[in-house]
């Protein structure tokens, strides 16, 4: 298993060769963006660890790139957690983990062998509902051309009620699958549904998530 | 700004009035006097016209409303052969006037007299033409009163004139206002503005006048204040950040060590390390929270409540979390709601002893979140204290009990900044229980 370490911090970046190398990686490591970029290009690691702040290129532009290159290899951004860069966009440019600094070593071995395990990540399909077209990657929803914000919960309910298109789902998978909570009552999955109805039906004169009475919903496969 | 309004209107109004009300009085005395003058005149006129008949008449005797007019007609002995009436207020001293004297001697003659009501007449005599029928006429005139003349003149003049001083006043009230909007919108825009927004800064009008000079040195102090309080930001921002490398470079070296040789100081170290890096973390919220990461969009606080609950749960096993929670939704930075959840979770479930209970409720447009524990509580006397930044119990001071001193503080900041306001109460089960309430847009 090779890895490559790109990180401008020696200390951190001796430390994580030394971890790696311990659990039995072979490690190289770039102490610039854009030196990284050119291994990565060069060599076909199994994983590449990602520092954010680098000299040379930073770590969003690192790993756009790659991706553009086509570079399939799982991507762990080490991220300085203080607000200047989002979660999201981090994973928008095809990084497929995080780990904020300070991060503990016993942390990052163990999300490493699981990036490893899974392997180059396909990005998830669209969902599409007539004009309704979910981007799970990276996180987007819109009704035409207008783009619908959702809260997090909101997109993962309509994510689930895509990915059953057409298909009465009861309120009862719902809370199993979007909520993951057994003892929430069911009149929250009534709420929140009320919720998406109202950005992405009612403004648009459409109705979308039609009521199966006694059961649950349904997500109307031409987007209502 | 209301007062100085009123203040600026009643001066005004009753500046026009006394200004009217003392031009009144000047005018009526003159018109008395020039009356009084042309009344002789008319008197004289009538009393020739009168001395040439055999009758008392007073015919068409021009002369000012209100005026009481008497024609006595005498023989040479002054006494009244005839007269147009009796009832005239004086009319005995009037006869013992001096008019034969003034008749004897065949002249016009005019007097004046006060009579003892204060009421002043003015006569004229003139000799009879036919001395057989009379020795000469008089025509009298009262004056009336020089005072009721004057008060009917003056509320004549005046009267017109109240409207004229309520319209003043009225106009100077509006001017006053118009003139201080610019100062009332700054003074407005001034109050708005908060450490949060210190980019802000207040409309200065273009008046060109002190009002002017008053806008722009508000923007320049604000200016000032603003970039203070950013290069405040921006060093605890920095040092943090830059504080933030080693920590992390020392603390993977540390791990790496424990790995080789596990227990013992080492770990001790990790630990002291680790609260050196949330120390770090706290910080970069306070400097950052009214910095560029904060947005405001719709926020599921049950859902941040459950995914923090979710949380907690795994790095406190031992103590058990009990959760209502219902949906509410309001508006506000996704992070810093995050930070208050975490916070009071954390603080609970460190001082509880086995349970932490979390409620999530909106009650009129108002989201209430709290959070219970069965620890010791807070006493009454320190529940204001533990939001202040640094603030430590006599209890918590050991460093293993204690967090950075920056949780609560972080969570009071945080809250007062989506415009809600922190607790501290007794929970049922004696310990602490925090409060959070902050106002929801959905509802």
């Amino acid at each position: 298993m090779r890895v490559l370490v790109v990180e401008d911090e020696p200390l951190i970046a001796q430390a994580l060769r030394e971890g790696l190398e311990a659990e039995g990686y072979a490690v190289d490591t770039s102490d610039r963006g854009d030196d990284g970029l050119w291994r990565a290009t060069e060599v076909a690691y199994d994983a590449i660890i990602l520092d954010l702040m680098l000299p040379g290129m930073n770590g969003f532009v690192v790993c756009r790139e790659m991706r553009s290159r086509g570079i399939t290899t799982p991507v762990m951004m080490l991220t300085a957690k203080d607000g200047e860069f989002d979660e999201a966009e981090g994973l928008d440019t095809g990084a497929d983990d995080y780990v904020t600094k300070p991060f503990s070593l016993v942390v990052v071995l163990a999300r490493l062998r699981a990036l490893i395990r899974r392997g180059p990540t396909e990005r998830p399909a669209t969902l599409v509902a007539g004009d309704l077209v979910l981007d799970p990657a990276e996180r987007t929803c819109r009704r035409g051309d207008t783009v619908v914000e959702l809260t997090p919960r909101e997109f993962s309910l309509l994510r689930y009620l895509m990915h059953r298109l057409g298909e009465p789902v009861s309120k009862r998978d719902l809370i199993d699958h979007v909520w993951a909570d057994q003892e929430m009552e069911a009149n929250v999955v009534q709420v929140y549904v009320g919720y998406l109805r109202r950005k992405i039906d009612e403004p648009f004169g459409r109705a979308a998530i039609e009521t199966v009475r006694g059961h649950g919903y349904r997500l109307a496969a031409d987007g209502g | 700004m209301a007062s100085l309004r009123r203040r600026m209107g009643t001066l005004v109004g009753v500046g026009v009035l006394v200004i009217v009300s003392a031009s009144a009085v000047v005018i009526a005395i003159e018109r008395w006097q020039e009356e009084t003058a042309s009344l002789v005149d008319t008197l004289e006129l009538a009393a020739f016209d009168l001395s040439e008949t055999r009758t008392p008449r007073i015919g068409d005797i021009a002369v000012r409303g209100g005026t009481d007019v008497l024609v006595l007609l005498l023989d040479d002995r002054a006494e009244v052969i005839d007269s147009s009436g009796s009832s005239f207020v004086g009319l005995d001293e009037l006869i013992d006037g001096p008019w034969s004297d003034a008749v004897d001697q065949d002249t016009v003659v005019t007097y004046e007299f006060g009579g003892s009501d204060g009421r002043s007449a003015t006569a004229a005599a003139v000799p009879c033409i036919d001395s057989s029928v009379c020795d000469s006429v008089i025509v009298v005139a009262s004056a009336g009163k020089l005072s009721s003349y004057l008060v009917a003149r003056w509320m004549w003049l005046t009267g017109p004139a109240l409207p004229a001083g309520l319209g003043a006043a009225a106009a100077a009230v509006w001017l006053v206002g118009r003139s201080l909007r610019p100062v009332d919108a700054m003074r407005r825009d001034l109050a708005s503005i908060t450490a949060s927004d210190l980019e802000r800064r207040v409309p200065v009008p273009s008046t060109g006048d002190e009002l002017e000079r008053l806008g722009t040195t508000f923007n320049d102090t604000l200016d000032r204040l603003g970039a203070a309080v950013a290069a405040n930001e921006r060093f605890v921002a920095d040092a943090a950040h830059e504080l933030r490398s080693p920590i992390t470079g020392v603390r993977a070296v540390l791990d790496l060590e424990a790995g080789r040789s596990p227990g013992g100081l080492l770990e001790d170290g990790a630990r002291e390390l680790e609260r050196a890096s949330c120390l770090i973390d706290d910080l970069l919220v306070l400097a950052r929270r009214q910095g560029r990461g904060r947005r405001i969009i719709d926020v599921d606080l049950d859902d941040v409540v459950r995914e923090q609950v979710a949380t907690a749960a795994t790095r406190f096993p031992e103590v058990e979390i009990t959760s209502s929670i219902v949906p509410v939704r309001l508006g506000g930075d996704p992070d810093g709601l995050r930070r208050v959840v975490a916070n009071l979770l954390d603080n609970a479930c460190f001082h509880g002893d086995r349970r932490v209970g979390v409620r999530v409720s909106a009650v009129g447009g108002v989201a209430r979140l709290q959070v219970d524990d069965d620890g010791p509580g807070i006493p009454v006397a320190e529940r204001a204290r533990v939001f202040e930044r640094f603030a430590r119990l006599d209890g918590s001071r050991s460093r293993h009990t204690g967090g950075s001193g920056l949780g609560l503080a972080i969570v009071g900041e945080l809250v007062s900044d989506h415009g809600g306001t922190t607790t501290i109460g007794e929970s049922s089960w004696g310990g602490a229980s925090a409060v959070a309430t902050i106002p929801s847009a959905a509802g």
